[in-house]
């Protein structure tokens, strides 16, 4: 029985993630395929064992994670028609490493002396893969990387938070530079060549005659905040 | 002891301070004031001197070697037996103290002289700073007691002598002759320093009295090895060939400068520096005759030389070079102590005819050529005085002082009896020509018919030139920092010059007197001391009949040479410029200085061009550059093209480059485990 | 089933997973790729787990799940970042940062 649900499970996994790589009309497909990817794993942790994780899969990465996937899909739009998978340069090239990967890790599993593998596992004390035995691994013996999972969870929301933001509003230039000031610039010299200089231009006194400023490397700077105030969110 | 000792530093340091003085206070002082705080503290080394001198004659004989040690700079063991003992140090003793007080007195009065014959130049105060630290350094090279002091105080007078002939440094004839004094002179310096490691390595010690009491010890190859080297330091210092081209262009600097280096001190560096070493040279004969030979090459070249050369200056130059030569050959023949007499009485009236010159030189409102001169006898009595006795003394006839040293060198050298006599004959002959280009060079500058500048100067006025100029090339100049001041002294007309003249023609008169053959032994007893132990001193004795005889040839010599230079311009003017034509490829020779730049450009300065040529053009660049700069530059420029090669910005390039990385950290795991 | 199944299953995954970071321009589908890649190495975490019996495998896939979950965040803040700036949405035309 277990076998059955086994191949079930696999062929799903197999499927969602083929469907991933290579759906080209739109990247909505690709994420439905991954959920159902995801779905399937969830079903090969429960013959694992590992109920928490199963259900722990399915709320956080098929819930959350990919509910923000089709929010930013939804945001970005539709596929463009030059969207097509295989860029010429890198196409045997990727096949072929890949297939390297695959062959290395076929080996090493298959090759390897290791008995254990054959077996369906050891023995297991009652509670192996509940939330008890997740829970007290987490605030003992793993503390600390429970406590670090955290802090970078943090880390990860100011970013995206940073990252995400409108630049109109306090201190921006008009081709959207906002000088930011850190320490390090009231000890540093003028005229040392830093980015920043290069964007807003070196002081007066150090320029070579013109009043105006550099505009080495302002040509990334496409799109100015009014236009996406325009836009609007 | 003590006292000997600290007056000797005494001697030694006041013109160091007259230096600090001079050079730190050129803002203050005004007028002649620099020139009188030089000539003051020189005058106090000069009393300091003659106190050392009384000191050491209160020590009984065999004590008067006096070693006054200031200061240990190292004292290590370097090989089995060698120690290397380096100190500030002076050794004492009386050949010391004779040079000291040759080295003192005269240039106390030649700074008397330049302080009347130098004012009105811009850089006064730098003159006589330059000055006294010539003294300083001579005194160095004299009172140094190990091969250290030697050689510093050597490449020090070096530095002085090259500061004081460019001293008029916007003038390129100046500058070059410097370079070219300069140059010669550090020739000599590796000579010498190499001479003296040489004698370290057999001696094992650089104290001069540890060495020669060592001397015997030292192997044959090493000292001989060692004193030739020493004799090269003592050629290019003391001008004699082949490194004696730098002294004519010497001439460049200002009268008082050559009248003090190129007459009296710097040059008997290399007197001093063979008599000194004397226990080495008697070990080493080989080396010694070398010295002799040259030695006397030198006097009779430089004597030929002098006889065609129309600068005034360069005769007295050429002459100076000549009487060297005397003395190089006394000192390396055995002869020490006559050497060393005939290096005092040169001083003397080397001096003094330096200074006459200047006088006349002035006269002529810079001119030197012998050829635009004539007829200053009436103008200008002292200068004319001084000159003839000058030109006396050198000339060699009695009872100048010249007559005595010069005779004594040659009976000396006649009283070896062996092939030294041969030496001895070429400078009979050679004090012939010295009487005759001598009193050449006095008849035509002071008789015959008077040319303009002496007539102005007879009126009452002196000739003043409308524009400067430089008197070999002729350019333009002006009267600013590095250039000769507006104003010429004249003797008459400065009483220094005079009162430096007088005191120097008293010494050139009198100063025979020290030793007369056979009556006085002032000298031989003084110097006694240094040269005790020495094979030559005891043996060789020139009998009575060699040198009465000789004295009487050199007399009679020195006035025939007179007699003929009388003759052939005064009484016969032209006669010598037939002689010049009959004699033509001879004249040429000797006009040309024997071809001594000429043969040294070929030799020396042309390959040497040539290798400095060939080094900058295909060694710099392709070695240098292409190899040793280019290749790791280039390795690394090609290294990091490569990389950045890499850096597409492409990111799935980036991908594929990490998945090749984990295939292959995979691959190197799994073969790790098999 | 034997552990080695999943593992196998795990290693198809992988590949195909790293296969789709090569080959797809879109920066979102290959995001989507990484989260196969890492989920591929959670399950074989878990079969690991399952092999020795104790929780640690699991632990360590809780904390790959974490942070999979920061990656997309910041991940999807710069594409949402690049369209709002009106950059072209492909990570074959963004290539400025290059030696």
């Amino acid at each position: 029985m277990a076998e059955v649900f086994f191949f079930i499970a696999a062929f799903g996994a197999l499927a969602g993630a083929i469907g991933v790589v290579f759906s080209t009309d739109n990247p909505f497909y690709s994420v439905l395929a991954l959920v159902g990817h995801l779905l399937s794993l969830a079903g090969l942790f429960l013959l694992l064992r590992a109920e928490m994780l199963a259900a722990a899969q399915v709320v956080v990465y098929a819930g959350a994670v990919m509910v923000l996937y089709v929010f930013v899909v939804a945001y970005i739009g539709g596929e463009e028609p030059n969207m097509q998978p295989l860029g010429p340069t890198l196409r045997p090239v990727s096949y072929l490493f890949v297939g390297v990967v695959l062959v290395e890790l076929f080996i090493a599993i298959l090759g390897s002396g290791l008995t254990a593998l054959d077996t369906e596992g050891a023995e297991f004390a009652f509670g192996f893969g509940t939330p008890d035995q997740i829970g007290e691994l987490l605030l003992t013996k793993f503390l600390l990387a429970f406590e670090l999972a955290s802090i970078l969870l943090l880390l990860a929301a100011v970013g995206a938070v940073v990252l995400a933001r409108r630049r109109s509003g306090v201190g921006a230039d008009e081709d959207g530079v906002v000088p930011t000031y850190s320490v390090i610039d009231m000890v540093r010299p003028e005229g040392t060549g830093t980015m920043r200089e290069s964007a807003t231009g070196l002081p007066d006194v150090l320029d070579a005659g013109s009043g105006e400023p550099l505009q080495v490397g302002a040509g990334v700077r496409q799109g100015s905040p009014s236009e996406d105030e325009e836009r609007g969110w | 002891m003590d006292s000997v000792k600290t007056f000797a530093w005494l001697t030694l340091l006041l013109p160091l301070a007259g230096t600090l003085v001079n050079a730190f206070g050129f803002k203050i002082f005004k007028g002649r004031a620099p020139g009188l705080i030089g000539t003051l503290f020189l005058l106090a080394s000069f009393v300091s001197a003659v106190l050392t001198l009384f000191a050491l004659q209160d020590l009984a004989a065999e004590e008067r070697h006096v070693r006054a040690i200031a200061w240990d700079l190292a004292n290590v063991q370097v090989g089995d037996g060698q120690r290397l003992d380096a100190q500030l140090g002076l050794l004492i003793d009386p050949l010391a103290v004779w040079m000291m007080l040759v080295v003192t007195g005269v240039s106390t009065m030649i700074h008397v002289y330049a302080t009347a014959y130098m004012s009105g130049d811009r850089g006064y105060s730098r003159f006589f700073a330059y000055l006294n630290f010539f003294v300083f350094s001579m005194l160095t090279l004299v009172m140094g007691g190990n091969f250290i002091m030697l050689i510093v105080g050597w490449a020090l007078v070096g530095a002085a002598s090259y500061l004081l002939i460019s001293f008029w440094f916007r003038r390129e004839t100046a500058t070059r002759a410097g370079i070219k004094a300069f140059v010669i002179n550090v020739f000599g310096d590796v000579g010498l320093t190499i001479g003296a490691f040489f004698i370290f390595k057999g001696s094992g010690s650089l104290d001069f009295l540890t060495t020669f009491e060592r001397a015997g010890d030292i192997s044959q190859g090493d000292l001989t090895a060692g004193c030739i080297l020493l004799l090269i330091g003592a050629f290019a210092k003391s001008a004699q060939v082949p490194l004696h081209t730098w002294l004519a262009d010497a001439m460049e600097g200002p009268t008082p400068v050559s009248a003090l280096i190129h007459a009296a001190t710097m040059v008997t560096a290399g007197v001093y520096l063979i008599a000194r070493m004397w226990p080495l040279f008697e070990e080493a004969p080989a080396a010694a005759d070398v010295g002799a030979i040259i030695g006397c090459a030198t006097l009779i070249i430089a004597a030929t030389i002098a006889l065609t050369v129309t600068d005034l200056k360069r005769v007295i130059a050429y002459s100076t070079m000549s009487q060297i030569g005397y003395m190089i050959m006394a000192v390396s023949s055995g002869a020490y102590i006559a050497g060393l007499f005939h290096l005092m009485t040169h001083a003397f009236f080397k001096a003094l005819l330096f200074m006459a010159a200047g006088s006349v030189i002035s006269a002529m409102a810079s001119v030197q050529n012998l050829n635009k001169m004539g007829g200053f006898k009436k103008p200008m009595p002292f200068t004319y005085g001084c000159m003839v006795i000058g030109g006396l003394a050198l000339a060699g006839v009695p009872p100048f002082s010249g007559f005595f040293s010069k005779d004594e060198i040659l009976a000396y050298t006649a009283a070896r009896e062996d092939w030294h006599i041969i030496l001895a004959v070429i400078g009979y002959v050679a004090a012939f020509l010295t009487a005759v280009y001598t009193f050449r060079m006095i008849f035509r500058a002071f008789w015959g018919e008077m040319v303009p500048e002496a007539r102005e100067l007879d009126e009452g006025h002196m000739h003043h030139l409308d524009v400067p100029r430089n008197p070999v090339t002729g350019e333009e100049e002006d009267t600013d920092v590095g250039f000769p001041g507006p104003e010429h002294h004249i003797a008459e007309q400065a009483p220094g010059m005079k009162i430096a003249m007088s005191v120097l023609a008293l010494g050139a008169i009198g100063m025979g007197l020290l030793q007369i053959p056979n009556v006085t032994h002032v000298v031989d007893h003084f110097l006694e001391p240094t040269f005790e132990g020495s094979r030559m001193l005891e043996e060789i004795h020139p009998s009575d009949t060699l040198t009465y005889g000789g004295m009487a040839l050199g007399a009679f010599l020195g006035i025939a040479g007179i007699f003929v230079a009388y003759t052939l311009w005064v009484k016969r003017p032209g006669s010598a410029a037939r002689i010049q034509e009959r004699s033509g490829p001879l004249y040429t020779l000797f006009s040309n200085k024997w071809y001594g730049d000429e043969i040294i450009d070929f030799l020396i300065v042309r390959p040497g061009l040539w290798v400095g040529r060939f080094a900058q053009s295909t060694f710099e660049r392709f070695v240098v550059n292409g190899v040793f700069v280019g290749g790791p530059t280039g390795l690394v420029r090609a290294g990091s093209a490569a990389v950045r090669s890499r850096q597409t910005g492409f990111l799935r390039a980036y991908a594929a480059l990490m998945l090749v990385g984990i295939a292959g950290a995979l691959l190197w795991f799994l073969l790790e485990a098999s | 089933m034997s552990i080695t199944w999943y593992l196998v299953l795990s290693a198809m995954l992988f590949a195909l997973g790293a296969g789709g970071v090569l080959v797809r321009r879109n920066p979102l589908v290959v995001l989507l790729c990484l989260e196969l890649m890492l989920n591929a190495a959670n399950l074989a975490l878990i079969a690991f787990s399952r092999m020795h019996g104790n929780g640690d495998g699991q632990i360590f896939a809780i904390i790959v799940m974490v942070v999979a979950a920061c990656e997309v965040t910041v991940g999807l803040g710069l594409i949402v970042a690049m369209y709002r700036r009106r950059l072209p949405v492909d990570v074959d035309e963004l290539r400025e940062l290059h030696g």
